[in-house]
């Protein structure tokens, strides 16, 4: 547990922007539990929340506007599994970059990832994203073994209401000590005003497609609403989240056929 | 990016997806070849001469017209003034070619998800590629159905043209077509109904891998130069492949899909080579040597002589002693009416491919052959167009008993074109024997003929609105198949749209029919039908959206012999963005 808080912290020392010159988002929850997962956990496409912007670094904006955050967790209460991060969005030069310490696992088996991701328009309309992640696995009484990949993402508006987004993990990976998993995704968002739809199919490399649906009410209101399927898992997703000055809270509830219904609760934090 | 959206305006006004001659026999190698031409060595409309005009398919009236543009200056608005007095045939190959003065920097991108019923899986496909005026950089990842990584085939090529000295330079992965193929165990180039398909009039090309063909590709460092009338080219490959030891012989795995769980062996193939042409008066010599690390170096000599305006000789042979060297001679008569090649071929040893395939133009599978094809085209008026085609072959040492077989096979098409409305009749018979080699006396069973017919209506209902009949038919001694095919083909500056119905009974594998079907862009698109059954395809296409086009394809296939595989489905879908 201390190994846990000491990454974090230096995590959000490392990558994280000065705090007099920036302001502060935090947010306690496990990603895969997160707000995306309200949404199906559809990340390629949707508003910009840290967790989408860490596997899509394409939809960052063109001007980043400095923040961190940390989040935490502790998935399948029982499993002792802990989970959390430290995240940190800042601007250098004419590149957005957004950079994070993951941490996830328990006693006997952990990963650790740190990625580092910046986004470059090619157009208006086109953006591309590169991330660059090295990944560590330890298992007790084993060696740790680590490997750096890169991944590659894009955002294409189509219209003011229309974006497709793509993903392609884990593309190009250095080290053969482990083998990251190569994942594909590919998405739509249409934003109907009040209410936004999300449509993306996602592919880890050896395994089928999987669609996923979702809709989730705009992110311009203080209160929000969210409704996914996934149907190779054919679970249910759903999840709400307020939002009042500077705090936000939100929960998310997935419903698997085989597993446990997940809950996640998440505290927003926003410094000016 | 102006000069880009003229192009594709232009193209827009003419009718797409009409390059394919779709009675004549798919063959995926060429259109790749045909695609990489086009994409990587554009005809440049402004500098382009008469014959590489003709051999893009130009009528003579066309021609005309580019090179009296060409000496007048080349203006904005003569180009517009030629353009409106072409056929519609010649606009659409005008739209193929650039302008190079006006040529810009453009990135292209495309993402294609595509289902196949068949493999149960989805194959993935990532490409693009940067052209800026120092060179292009090609990249290209895909993963076939079954397959673990995204990045089962993977490109990543750099070339450019702004290298000093050199004509082109190209670093990764890329194909190279030298001479007549002997040297690199191509199979040369397509054995079409146009005379001009025996005839090399390029012998040294030098293009990046860009495609899913997960062999036959070189990986190294490759470089072309020419001055004054030298031509020459230099490569040294180096390249892993993927297949198995079969009696000792390396054979490249051919479908390139590669199942986990499966055995493979693998194997780095490391090649170097070079090839010059020298250009003197009428005559162009062709020199080429290969050499891997065993040590053995293989060569190929060319002479192409124009003997008249009329005339042009070629032989090739890849040995000093002819008797014992594979060669291939071609002799081409050109009038304005008339068009003759005739083209020998002789491969008197049992060399193999680098995909472990015997070199076989004729498709005797004889493993040594000897033939003769001969190609002729009248054309006695203006829509009339007629061609006819012989082939022949037989082994030229006999191996094993199933090389006693010979091959001779007619070939003839008729085209009547009129504005709006197109026929096309197309007839083959190939006789083969003998099928058994136990009936070798047999005159009368042991060989067997099939015979194919094909005719098509291409019907302009509107400025937009197009139908296509296709009707084939085959048989041979044990029974008879057809095919009927109705396609209906929409455009318009934003959409494009196409959908097609076809019905097909196909007995036995030997009467197996193709027809085209619209595809995506930079696509293969044709079915093979086979047993009793019928298929449909919707193909869509969007480019409302500014530098972006969406294409959806949506296919089924119905087997009425097997009703729990009756309903397979296809699905593709298609972003390309263009900058």
């Amino acid at each position: 547990m201390n190994y846990l808080k000491i990454l974090l912290v230096a995590g959000c020392l490392l990558f994280g922007p000065r705090p007099a010159s920036v302001s502060l988002f935090g947010a306690f929850e496990f990603q895969g539990v997160g707000w995306a997962a309200a949404a199906a956990n559809i990340r390629v496409v949707g508003d910009g929340h840290p967790d989408r912007l860490l596997v899509n670094s394409a939809l960052l904006g063109a001007h980043a506007v400095p923040r961190t955050g940390f989040q935490y967790s502790r998935p399948f209460s029982g499993l002792d599994l802990q989970a959390g991060s430290a995240v940190a969005e800042y601007q250098i030069g004419r590149f957005p970059v957004i950079s994070a310490l993951s941490y996830f696992g328990d006693d006997q088996y952990s990963e650790l990832m740190v990625t580092l991701g910046t986004a470059l328009s090619l157009s208006e309309r086109w953006r591309t994203g590169l991330s660059l992640n090295l990944f560590q696995l330890n298992i007790a009484k084993y060696n740790a073994r680590g490997a750096l990949s890169i991944s590659t993402s894009m955002s294409l508006d189509l219209t003011q209401d229309l974006r497709i987004g793509s993903i392609l993990q884990h593309v190009m990976q250095v080290g053969s000590a482990l083998t990251l998993p190569q994942r594909f995704h590919m998405g739509v968002a249409y934003d109907g005003g009040s209410v936004v739809l999300l449509v993306a199919v996602e592919k880890e490399a050896a395994l089928p497609l999987e669609f996923c649906l979702a809709l989730q009410t705009s992110s311009q209101r203080k209160w929000q609403l969210a409704l996914g399927y996934r149907d190779l898992s054919q679970s249910l997703s759903a999840g709400w989240r307020l939002r009042y000055r500077n705090m936000g809270l939100h929960y998310s509830a997935v419903l698997h056929p085989d597993l446990p219904i997940s809950h996640g609760f998440g505290l927003e934090l926003f410094f000016q | 990016m102006i000069c880009l959206l003229c192009l594709t305006c232009s193209w827009a006004q003419v009718e797409p997806d009409r390059s394919h001659d779709e009675l004549a026999e798919p063959d995926e190698q060429d259109f790749t070849n045909s695609l990489l031409r086009q994409i990587f060595d554009p005809t440049d409309i402004e500098t382009a001469d008469s014959v590489r005009l003709q051999n893009l398919g130009f009528s003579l009236e066309a021609i005309r017209s580019i090179l009296h543009w060409q000496q007048s200056g080349q203006t904005k608005g003569g180009y517009k003034r030629f353009q409106k007095t072409l056929s519609e045939a010649d606009q659409q190959l005008l739209g193929g070619t650039i302008r190079g003065s006006q040529a810009a920097p453009e990135i292209i991108f495309r993402q294609k998800l595509q289902y196949s019923g068949s493999l149960g899986g989805w194959r993935l496909l990532q490409k693009g590629r940067i052209q800026s005026i120092w060179g292009n950089l090609v990249f290209l990842a895909e993963q076939d159905p079954g397959e673990a990584r995204l990045t089962d085939h993977v490109i990543f090529t750099l070339s450019s043209q702004r290298v000093p000295y050199l004509e082109k330079l190209v670093l990764g992965d890329f194909h190279l077509t030298w001479g007549s193929g002997l040297l690199l165990k191509q199979s040369g180039s397509r054995l079409g109904l146009t005379p001009t398909s025996l005839v090399k009039r390029t012998n040294l090309i030098l293009m990046p891998h860009y495609s899913t063909r997960e062999q036959n590709y070189f990986r190294g460092l490759a470089g072309q130069w020419q001055v004054q009338g030298f031509q020459g080219m230099v490569f040294v490959s180096n390249r892993r492949a993927w297949g198995r030891l079969d009696q000792g012989l390396f054979l490249e795995d051919s479908d390139g899909i590669h199942l986990p769980g499966k055995t493979y062996d693998r194997q780095n193939i490391v090649t170097a080579g070079m090839a010059a042409v020298l250009k003197f008066s009428k005559f162009r010599i062709y020199l080429a040597s290969l050499s891997d690390l065993s040590g053995a170096i293989e060569g190929e000599l060319g002479l192409s002589w124009q003997i008249s305006q009329n005339q042009f000789l070629q032989i090739y042979t890849d040995g000093p002693a002819l008797k014992n060297s594979r060669s291939i001679a071609n002799w081409a008569y050109k009038t304005g009416t008339m068009q003759v090649t005739i083209q020998s071929r002789y491969f008197p040893d049992m060399d193999t491919g680098p995909n472990g395939s015997v070199i076989s133009l004729l498709g005797s599978r004889a493993l040594s052959e000897k033939s003769w094809s001969t190609r002729i085209q009248i054309r006695p008026w203006k829509p009339v167009l007629i061609r006819y085609a012989l082939d022949t072959g037989t082994a030229v040492q006999l191996f094993r008993l199933s090389d006693t077989r010979r091959v001779l096979q007619h070939k003839a098409q008729g085209q009547l074109k009129y504005p709006g409305r197109e026929w096309q009749l197309d007839w083959s018979r190939r006789r083969i024997g003998p099928s058994v080699p136990a009936d070798i006396w047999v005159e009368s069973t042991s060989y067997s003929t099939l015979t194919k017919w094909g005719f098509s209506l291409t019907e302009k209902l509107s400025a937009h609105l197009r139908y296509r009949l296709n009707l084939k038919l085959a048989s041979d001694e044990h029974g008879r198949s057809g095919l009927i095919q109705q396609r209906i083909l929409y455009w318009s500056p934003a959409w494009k749209g196409a959908v097609g119905f076809v019905r097909y009974a196909v007995p036995a594998a030997a009467l197996r029919l193709s027809i085209y079907e619209s595809s995506l862009a930079e696509s293969f698109g044709f079915f093979t039908a086979f047993k009793d059954g019928q298929r449909w395809f919707l193909y869509l296409k969007n480019s409302s959206y500014d530098q972006t086009e969406l294409e959806l394809r949506i296919s089924q296939t119905r087997d009425y012999g097997n009703l729990e595989l009756s309903k397979q489905l296809e699905y593709s879908f298609q972003l390309s963005i263009v900058l």
